[in-house]
């Protein structure tokens, strides 16, 4: 998983992603984030071109990310 | 030359004189009957079970996606048993579930260090707690198996009974979503692999579930009659993206989001 990127979007551009370049299935599966408007998505090798302009994180960076409160929301108590 | 009688595994004999040996043409054993039960030999030919495989999950949001065929086998189940083998890098990962709220599914979590959830709701909140505390590492295989069976429902961990309580029989729409690396496709995504999961339309008993355990190697469960199994690239030689259910269930599942086999597996 380490050679993998990870680019944060907007959820309006969620129409703008080619999802044949990148390894979410489609845009019914993205997660998104405690509020609703961001989502993710992730590829390996060339960055595709419909995320140019967009940075980048590493797969231990998006775990970061993921693990604080504005993308797993606290009443997650199982 | 004396000959062994063929027979098949659907036409053992139900009282043969003890010490009678057959050969059985399907499974290409031969079996010896003691007097009051079956020994199996594997003959030195037959095709034996092997795990080459496993799913590793990165633990952000890919999970496999099993088939909504699946929700008749859960759906208002009263006895229920799942299998998995897991080996994660990261608390907060749902090896198995279904559902569609926090109060209508069945799941299997490992939640932190010391919380561990077996839970089978149908509007409340049950859940078996089990603190594996010094039996559980990250990043090694271990192997769990939940029994639903009301009062009677229990927890495995690696082939030992590890916590047990009363589970509700299901309600009707507790299959829904049904995956392998998350919790309702949405949430607590694994992080790491995940190996020979299977389902089972009834309550196995402990040694049921010592033999799966199979002191820590996958065993072959064709003789269970599971509902679903899922190899995790065996039977799929590791490649595509359809994990092909070998249960009776025919209820394949797909990797969503960028799952990829491995060939680090339980041994």
């Amino acid at each position: 998983m380490s050679d993998r990127q990870y680019v944060i979007i907007n959820a309006a551009d969620v129409s703008t992603v080619n999802f044949d370049d990148v390894l979410e299935t489609s845009a019914d599966t993205l997660r998104y984030n405690v509020a609703g408007d961001e989502t993710f998505v992730k590829y390996e090798g060339a960055k595709p071109r419909c995320l140019y302009g967009k940075d980048t994180l590493s797969h231990s960076a998006m775990l970061t990310v993921l693990a604080g409160e504005a993308w797993t929301a606290p009443e997650e108590e199982l | 030359m004396a000959k062994l009688d063929l027979i098949t595994s659907s036409t053992r004999p139900a009282s043969p004189a003890a010490g009678k040996a057959y050969f059985e043409t399907d499974t290409n054993k031969i079996i010896v009957w003691d007097g009051t039960a079956w020994t199996e030999i594997v003959s030195d030919n037959a095709p034996s079970f092997t795990n080459t495989y496993s799913v590793n999950f990165d633990g952000s949001n890919d999970y496999v996606a099993l088939a909504s065929g699946l929700e008749s086998t859960i759906n208002s189940a009263s006895t229920l048993t799942f299998s998995a083998w897991f080996n994660i890098n990261k608390w907060g990962s749902a090896i198995v579930s279904s559902g569609n709220s926090v109060t209508n599914g069945i799941w299997f979590l490992a939640y932190n260090s010391s919380s561990f959830f077996f839970s089978a709701r149908n509007g409340g909140s049950e859940s078996i707690s089990v603190n594996p505390s010094g039996n559980f590492t990250l990043n090694n295989w271990h192997h769990v198996c939940g029994v639903l069976d009301g009062a009677n429902s229990k927890v495995y961990f690696d082939g030992s009974e590890a916590g047990s309580g009363t589970l509700p029989a299901l309600g009707s729409t507790a299959g829904s979503n049904p995956s392998i690396g998350s919790y309702q496709r949405g949430s607590f995504f694994t992080g790491g692999l995940i190996d020979e999961v299977s389902i089972f339309n009834s309550a196995l008993s402990a040694s049921d579930i010592t033999s799966i355990y199979n002191s820590g190697v996958p065993a072959d469960l064709s003789s269970y009659s599971p509902v679903g199994w899922w190899r995790m690239g065996d039977n799929d030689s590791g490649t595509g993206s359809t994990i092909t259910d070998q249960g009776s269930g025919s209820n394949n599942g797909t990797l969503t989001n960028g799952p990829t086999f491995s060939t680090t597996v339980p041994s």
